[in-house]
């Protein structure tokens, strides 16, 4: 596997279970020394002290000291991080754990812990930022809130954002580049609007099924009771008026098929390495 | 950066109420409250003499020195090992118990999260020793004030004797400490060091029971670390190690060598096999 990853940005890892995501992250991290290989984060090595502040991370579900609160958690965090000054209580806010920054971390649901742990990855003010399934756990509120902070570290503050999730709906939302990992191999890297263009379809509905298949001619096939047109989204708005000139009486005309998943599914179960 | 691990282990393991009293402040209130308890109860029943009586009552006054020397030597007994055994098992494994390596890791260089460890169990334990002395110096004075006594400062030469048995009881828990922590990085589990930290204290106890520190040639003192600990305490508090037999001054410096040597092989070995250590799950 060779993969570089450019600075700045939301970039998704995406993979199954076992695909080598987390050990990734972990080698990232310097909780696991490669057999073989290098590493370079940042321009440094992994566990390079410089590059350690600039790091920050959540891996999975964090865990944490039972018996410190939220505030005292982020304190020893920061000290173990060399930081003098770190805004806790801004960061605890931030993640929306203000109220709760004196309670103990053991009473604290998973959705909670996972708002923790994004405001221990981000109290060092890292430029590179790891999350590992940032969402897990978390209500609808949270997730938008999640992926809105994302993006917003990413453009306003210029934080290189890398994301693993399995959620793909999300990973689309969010990211501007993925790479593909499937039993330890890169099998896709490349901007999300460059993976899905050319697999959105036209789907067309009208009042005669025949009517609108002898229009499309050889650009349209059959889909259940309609039709799927596959036509560039510039070629949409001539279409559909050669259709109704044609006399086809339009019901419903809407892309679908263009998503992250049915690419991912594609290059994981059947397709061919795409990485360019 | 060795600074700021210090800093943060200690933030943290001040803050582990539990392991902390009971591992490092149990014994020294349980002395204490032990010797007020006898004082009472003898005071009370009129019979036998006081905890602090027994050791250094000397022409109607209580000599504070002694009383402080024997509090400090109590750390060296078995019994209470373990529960310095069982704070430095909630402190060297307490990481791979709460999956917590992983916060912590990216943070710091591992040899320095690992040298804070060792840094706060010894600052721990010298703050149990001083602990124990001071709880020495309550009993005994409450023992003068029941018995009508007047307690009496120790004498000039007694601030070298107690730094001295105080250096040897703290290395000797060192050891301990660093055993427990090695045997805490390889299972990663804290009931494993718990048991393997007692089994190495009470070993040494029983191994000692039938070597003899005054007849034991000098390769024992480097088998038993205990040994070579009680050694030294003896010779820094005058103490004699048999009717009439006082500590070879031959042996003292190689028992002290043994001592480092002990450490510094449990450290850097528990230290070298955290550096490789997989923490993908701790």
């Amino acid at each position: 596997m060779s993969l570089s990853i450019p600075q700045g940005g939301v970039y998704g890892i995406l993979g199954a279970n076992g695909a080598g995501k987390s050990t990734f992250f972990r080698i990232c991290l310097d909780l696991l020394r490669p057999g073989s290989g290098s590493l370079s984060i940042l321009g440094a090595p992994p566990g390079n002290a410089a590059m350690r502040r600039q790091i920050g991370a959540m891996i999975e579900t964090p865990r944490y000291h039972p018996f410190l609160t939220a505030t005292e958690t982020l304190t020893m965090l920061a000290r173990a991080s060399g930081l003098a000054d770190p805004d806790v209580t801004h960061w605890l806010a931030r993640v929306g754990l203000g109220e709760a920054a004196h309670r103990r971390v053991h009473h604290f649901s998973v959705g909670m812990k996972q708002r923790l742990g994004i405001a221990a990855a981000l109290i060092s003010r890292p430029r590179l930022l790891i999350l590992d399934e940032p969402t897990s756990g978390m209500d609808p509120a949270g997730i938008q809130e999640m992926r809105a902070l994302m993006r917003d570290l990413a453009a306003r503050d210029g934080v290189t954002v890398l994301l693993s999730s399995h959620l793909l709906d999300e990973v689309q939302r969010v990211c501007d580049r993925v790479a593909i990992f499937n039993r330890g191999r890169l099998i896709a890297e490349e901007r999300i609007d460059t993976l899905i263009a050319g697999q959105e379809r036209l789907r067309l509905l009208a009042t005669s099924q025949a009517a609108l298949l002898a229009a499309l001619g050889p650009r349209g096939e059959t889909d259940g009771d309609g039709a799927l047109a596959a036509i560039k989204r510039a070629e949409a708005p001539a279409l559909l008026r050669a259709l109704v000139t044609s006399g086809v009486d339009l019901i419903e005309a809407r892309w679908v098929g263009g998503g992250l998943e049915k690419f991912y599914l594609e290059q994981t179960q059947n397709g061919a390495p795409h990485v360019p | 950066m060795f600074r700021d691990a210090i800093a943060a282990e200690s933030y943290k393991f001040q803050r582990d109420r539990s392991a902390f009293f009971w591992g490092f402040f149990a014994v020294p209130l349980a002395m204490l409250l032990f010797n007020l308890a006898l004082d009472t109860y003898q005071a009370l029943h009129g019979s036998g003499t006081g905890a602090a009586l027994r050791i250094s009552a000397v022409a109607g006054k209580i000599d504070l020195g002694p009383q402080i020397i024997s509090g400090m030597e109590l750390a060296g007994s078995s019994f209470f090992q373990i529960f310095y055994v069982a704070g430095a098992a909630a402190l060297f494994a307490g990481e791979y118990r709460w999956e917590t390596w992983r916060l912590l890791v990216p943070r710091n260089a591992r040899v320095n999260l690992m040298g804070a460890k060792f840094v706060v169990y010894a600052l721990a334990c010298a703050a149990s020793l001083v602990a124990l002395g001071l709880a020495a110096i309550i009993g005994a004075l409450y023992s003068a004030l029941l018995n009508g006594m007047a307690p009496s400062l120790p004498g000039a030469g007694f601030a070298l004797g107690a730094c001295g048995v105080f250096l040897a009881t703290w290395a000797e828990l060192l050891v301990l400490g660093a055993f427990t922590g090695l045997v805490a990085v390889a299972s990663r589990a804290m009931i494993g060091a718990l048991l393997a930290g007692i089994f190495f204290s009470f070993g040494q106890g029983i191994a000692m029971l039938v070597v003899h520190p005054w007849e034991a040639p000098l390769r024992f003192f480097a088998y038993l670390p205990s040994l070579s600990a009680y050694l030294l305490q003896a010779w820094a508090s005058g103490q004699e190690i048999a009717p009439g037999v006082f500590a070879d001054p031959a042996k003292l410096l190689p028992a002290a060598l043994f001592l480092l040597a002990w450490i510094a092989g449990l450290a850097g070995a528990t230290i070298a096999l955290f550096q490789g250590q997989d923490l993908s799950r701790e």
